[in-house]
């Protein structure tokens, strides 16, 4: 009894929800945002009181009635203005009343998103990370890395799947991995009495592979986020532009982080294998970040219509958005200099050192060549100046007709240019 | 010591581009070092070389080849697309697309065909097109050509003219004399279905129709004339490319008309057409289609006729059925004599019954409009239709039921002066002798008659059966069941018979003695007489009548000397006849018992004679059983000159 209750009070005010943001356009004074937002605590997410409190009010048989609810409603509403204007007034974090709460029932939302196919939820949440402050987004794809790398055998197919119906969320959850986990803490910590790595800041196994599949089967990926820039989009993001830490709007800058920093992972991570869906091989940690490497090169090549989106100004209208800037590769050299072997102006054959700098020699050229990087030669050159020099680098940097410094005796790499 | 970077820049041109070289050749080394332990980074590799050295061919094609060691078809194909639209002049770039292509023709390469297969349909064009373009040898390109057009038929319209005046300008260059040449069968079997078939070629009516002529002249030589096994779908290959060039043509159509039309439903369409045509003033019924269909016809149901009359005519076949042949025989009393006919194979006399009337109406019609037989004669002399054996032989024997021997013999003279030239078949040369002798019959030239059947009898083979009374007896025509009148011609003494001495000899033996008699007629001569009586022993008692006549004869002469006597007669009521003969001594014998010469003939010598004449009268009693077939048969073979000169004792007519 209490159930029905509960769905049949959800159920009315969603429709209510409905109608107020549908006759927006005229009824723009006939309702109050606060009384309305009122309402959806009260009703939805049976916080009484206590504005701050974050404590469980629903049964988990609620809980599971309302994502049932939700899931449902977003999948049938087709006007997508409506329904985001719900799916925000439900979570947006902008406002403290039950923030983690809120948070969490929406990571269970967005986690049965991805099991049932639902693409209009997908695309909801997609947005909502795009406009949120990063925080709240990194504690939903944790939960969600939690839910299917973790918790479960076989959940990683599950997400995989997710390109073939909401690309955008993929894109977005791409984002958002690559800008927490920043491969640059080598510290140990102590777990049960030993010394263990770190891995805080390393994507798991599983993680990796859900990476370089999607990069892989679909390198236009990384753009959806640019190309399909539709109104609702436009308006959104314009209107939350302004929030200090949100994320990016493509992956690049953080895969390319990931593509010249794996090399660097932690001993512990590079003995486990895992079976990926594609192969029956066995793959271990670096094999997949060399393939994920592979597919970041085939996202450069793939540019050209996010490019050309950008230049027509079709993209929240600047025409001189960057999608992988001078700064960030710059941010790019520092972080790789720290983590390289500095006693060696030139990497030893094999080292991680020498693979990360080819690495990045490897996505800078591709980048440079397809215009996604705008820098001239010299500027390159004195970007890339501080990394030891392997061959890659120097032709790449120099040219074809530059002889390789490699090739003489070692000289001191000259600063005075 | 280190250089500056100053100094480095100032350097000859040669020598950058030798570095610029070197740098490529050793980015490849570090990628292809690294195909076996981690293929994606050798990609990155190459990724990353193809930007800083973006004319490079040499590494484009080392992707191909990477990705084709990895059986990467969908990689493969997106790789080579790109070489083929940035480096379209590269020798090795066509070597490869030589190899997709067979891949494609051959399914010979499953990769490489998949590698095709993926490619854009403008990229495959384009392929076939160059490697065609660049093919010296005429069926190579025509073999890509016709890939081309059947993978994407919208090409046919611009292509499809331009393969066959080449294929046709190419048969003119190589001047073969046979006509089932590798162009034309070329153009015929493949290129025409297709374009007929699929392709809006564009052309006007005389193009079909020139294509029509060539490819019946090349279907009937296909089928009569060359070892390919698959020479028996020649007649349905073109029916089917009728049908095609019909509908291209806008001709009439059959609406009853399916695939398995036989020959005569065929015929019938195209006799209501013509009955149509001749009342046809506004231009309803195509000539032309009645024209060439009907040349169709005839020529299918002549060269099959001769295919059923003999399955052994156009190759050696190891078919059990026998060979057959029409010849004319009268009888005595001018009872036409029946052999026992086709034994039991209804089917091959219906088919064959069907194939001469089509053929017969299909010439009749050809033959019944100025314009038609004007330009079917034009047509027969450009194709050498007088060569076409199988084609006179047809003919032969439609003049010959028609009565028409003059025309009959004139055919077959023309023929026969051409076998040393053509060279035909032993069978053939066979079927052509036996109905010159048939023919001449018909027209009473007896001796010559017998000249060919002499000929006949040293090109055929016989076994002799000494122990076997065997031999194939005529019926009269009255016997209803052994009636197999294989043809309603306005000749009922038009008879079929199988090609074979056994067969034949009845018919010969009946010559042989029409020809005697004739002589026996006018001139009175021993030696015609005694041919007559060795001749008369065959299925003893058909011919007792002309022994009877004969003994008759002797008798009234009063004398008879014949040295072959004793060699060839051995029936027994004949020599009881001889023997009462003698003993009545109502005629002096001279039978020459034995070979040696009596130099006087005493009356001791006289006894001695009656002693040897009656010995051998019993030797020869004692032979009665052998066979009368064998002994005929050997009695011909060695007694050419001297029956030859018996039958032309006569001025010949």
């Amino acid at each position: 009894m209490n159930q029905r209750k509960y769905t049949n009070s959800v159920q009315e005010l969603i429709r209510n929800l409905e109608s107020v943001f549908s006759n927006q356009a005229s009824a723009s004074a006939s309702y109050s945002k606060e009384a309305l937002i009122s309402r959806i605590d009260d009703v939805i997410f049976k916080q009484r009181g206590d504005w701050i409190s974050s404590q469980q009010a629903l049964t988990p048989l609620e809980e599971l009635e309302l994502i049932d609810e939700l899931g449902l409603y977003l999948q049938e509403q087709k006007h997508e203005y409506v329904r985001y204007r719900i799916f925000e007034a439900l979570f947006s974090m902008a406002r403290e009343t039950a923030l983690e709460y809120r948070r969490d029932i929406l990571s269970k939302l967005v986690s049965l998103a991805i099991v049932s196919k639902s693409s209009a939820t997908l695309e909801c949440a997609a947005l909502w990370m795009k406009s949120t402050e990063k925080s709240h987004v990194v504690h939903l794809v944790l939960s969600l890395v939690t839910d299917y790398c973790v918790l479960q055998q076989n959940g990683a197919s599950d997400l995989k799947a997710c390109i073939d119906f909401s690309p955008r969320f993929c894109c977005i959850f791409l984002i958002a991995l690559t800008s927490h986990y920043t491969m640059m803490s080598s510290e140990k910590c102590k777990e049960g009495g030993i010394i263990v790595d770190d891995l805080k800041d390393w994507p798991c196994l599983r993680l990796l592979d859900i990476v370089q599949h999607w990069l892989l089967k679909d390198p236009a990926i990384c753009y959806c986020t640019a190309t399909q820039m539709d109104k609702l989009w436009r308006t959104v993001i314009k209107a939350t532009h302004s929030l200090p830490d949100s994320l990016s709007l493509t992956p690049l800058d953080g895969l390319a982080s990931w593509c010249v920093k794996t090399p660097f992972a932690p001993m512990s991570l590079l003995a486990p294998v895992i079976t990926t869906d594609e192969c029956a091989e066995n793959l271990t940690y670096s094999e997949l970040h060399s393939r994920m490497h592979y597919g970041f090169l085939k996202v450069l090549l793939a540019s050209k219509p996010a490019l050309k989106a950008i230049a027509k100004g079709s993209v929240l209208g600047n025409p001189d958005l960057q999608l992988w800037s001078k700064q960030q590769a710059h941010a790019l050299v520092g972080d790789l200099m720290s983590l390289c072997n500095h006693s060696d102006a030139i990497p030893l054959s094999g080292s991680a050192d020498e693979l990360a700098v080819d690495r990045f020699s490897q996505i800078s050229q591709i980048a440079m060549s397809m215009r996604v990087l705008n820098c001239t030669k010299d500027q390159f050159q004195s970007l890339s100046d501080p990394l030891p020099k392997t061959r890659l680098l120097e032709i790449v940097a120099y040219g074809p007709n530059r002889r390789s410094s490699i090739d003489e005796t070692p000289m001191e790499i000259s600063t005075n240019y | 010591m280190s250089a500056s970077i100053g100094e480095l820049q100032i350097h000859c041109p040669a020598s950058i581009f030798d570095m610029a070289a070197n740098q490529e050749e050793w980015i490849l080394g570090v990628s292809k070092s690294q195909t076996d332990s981690d293929i994606y980074s050798a990609r990155s590799w190459l990724l990353t070389a193809k930007t800083i050295f973006p004319q490079s061919f040499r590494l484009q094609i080392e992707e191909y080849h990477l990705e084709l060691r990895k059986k990467n078809t969908e990689e493969c194909a997106r790789v080579l697309n790109e070489i083929y639209r940035d480096f379209s002049n590269e020798p090795q770039l066509w070597k490869e697309i030589e190899l997709l292509i067979e891949a494609t023709e051959k399914s010979n390469d499953d990769f490489r065909k998949e590698i095709f297969d993926h490619l854009p349909p403008i990229t495959q064009q384009g392929m076939i097109i160059g490697s065609a373009e660049s093919v010296v040898n005429v069926a190579h390109y025509c073999r890509l050509m016709l890939l081309l057009m059947n993978k994407f038929p919208e090409t046919i319209s611009k292509y499809g003219l331009a393969i066959t005046e080449k294929l046709v300008e190419t048969e003119r260059r190589v001047a073969e004399n046979n006509t089932v040449n590798y162009c034309r069968t070329l153009l015929v079997r493949k290129v025409l279905p297709v374009i007929c078939r699929y392709g809006n070629v564009g052309v006007s009516h005389k193009h079909f129709y020139k294509w029509l002529q060539k490819a019946t002249e090349f279907y009937a030589c296909f089928f009569t004339a060359s070892d390919d096994a698959e020479r028996r779908e020649s007649w349905t290959e073109m029916s089917k490319l009728l049908s095609w060039i019909a509908m291209r043509c806008e001709w009439s159509l059959d609406s009853n008309s399916s695939d398995n039309d036989s020959i005569s439903d065929r015929m019938s369409f195209m006799r209501d057409l013509f009955r149509r045509s001749r009342t046809d003033v506004d231009g309803a019924v195509n000539r032309k289609q009645i024209f060439y269909s009907t040349i169709i016809l005839l020529f299918e149901a002549a060269s099959t006729y001769m295919l059923l009359l003999d399955p052994s005519i156009y190759e050696d076949n190891s078919s059990t059925d026998q060979p057959y042949i029409h010849i004319c025989v009268v009888g005595d009393q001018g009872q036409p004599q029946t052999s026992p006919g086709m034994q039991g194979a209804s089917k091959r006399t219906s088919d064959l019954r069907e194939a001469y009337n089509v053929g017969k109406e299909a010439w009749n019609i050809l033959h019944s409009i100025d314009s038609f037989e004007k330009d079917f004669n034009h047509l027969t002399r450009r194709w050498k239709c007088e060569r076409w054996l199988w084609f006179q032989l047809f003919l032969v024997d439609l003049h010959n039921m028609d009565g028409n021997y003059k025309a009959a013999l004139s055919r077959l003279n023309a023929v026969e002066s051409k076998l040393q030239e053509l060279c035909p078949r032993k069978e053939v040369i066979s079927r052509i002798y036996c109905l010159l002798a048939s023919t001449l019959y018909s027209l009473e030239k007896f001796q010559e008659s017998c000249e060919y059947i002499f000929q006949l009898l040293s090109h055929l083979p016989y076994t002799y059966h000494p122990n076997s009374e065997q031999v194939t007896r005529l019926l009269p025509l009255g016997n209803p069941q052994n009636h197999d009148l294989l043809l309603g011609g306005a000749q009922p003494s038009l008879q079929s018979v199988v090609l074979s001495v056994e067969d034949l000899l009845p018919f010969w033996v009946h010559v042989f003695i029409s020809s005697l008699e004739s002589v026996m007629r006018s001139v009175e001569d021993d030696q015609v007489l005694g041919h007559l009586i060795i001749l008369s022993q065959y299925d003893w008692p058909r011919w007792k009548s002309q022994s009877s006549r004969v003994l008759t004869r002797l008798v009234e002469k009063r004398s008879f000397k014949f040295d072959l006597f004793f060699q060839y007669v051995i029936n027994i009521d004949i020599l009881e006849e001889i023997a009462y003969i003698k003993n009545q001594e109502t005629c002096k014998l001279n039978l020459k018992q034995n070979p040696t010469e009596r130099a006087h003939v005493t009356r001791g010598v006289n006894r001695e004679a009656d002693e040897e004449f009656w010995s051998a009268m019993k030797r020869n009693a004692q032979r009665s059983r052998e066979s009368a077939a064998d002994l005929v048969h050997r009695y011909l073979s060695e007694n050419r000159e001297v029956i030859l000169s018996c039958i032309n004792i006569v001025e010949p007519r």
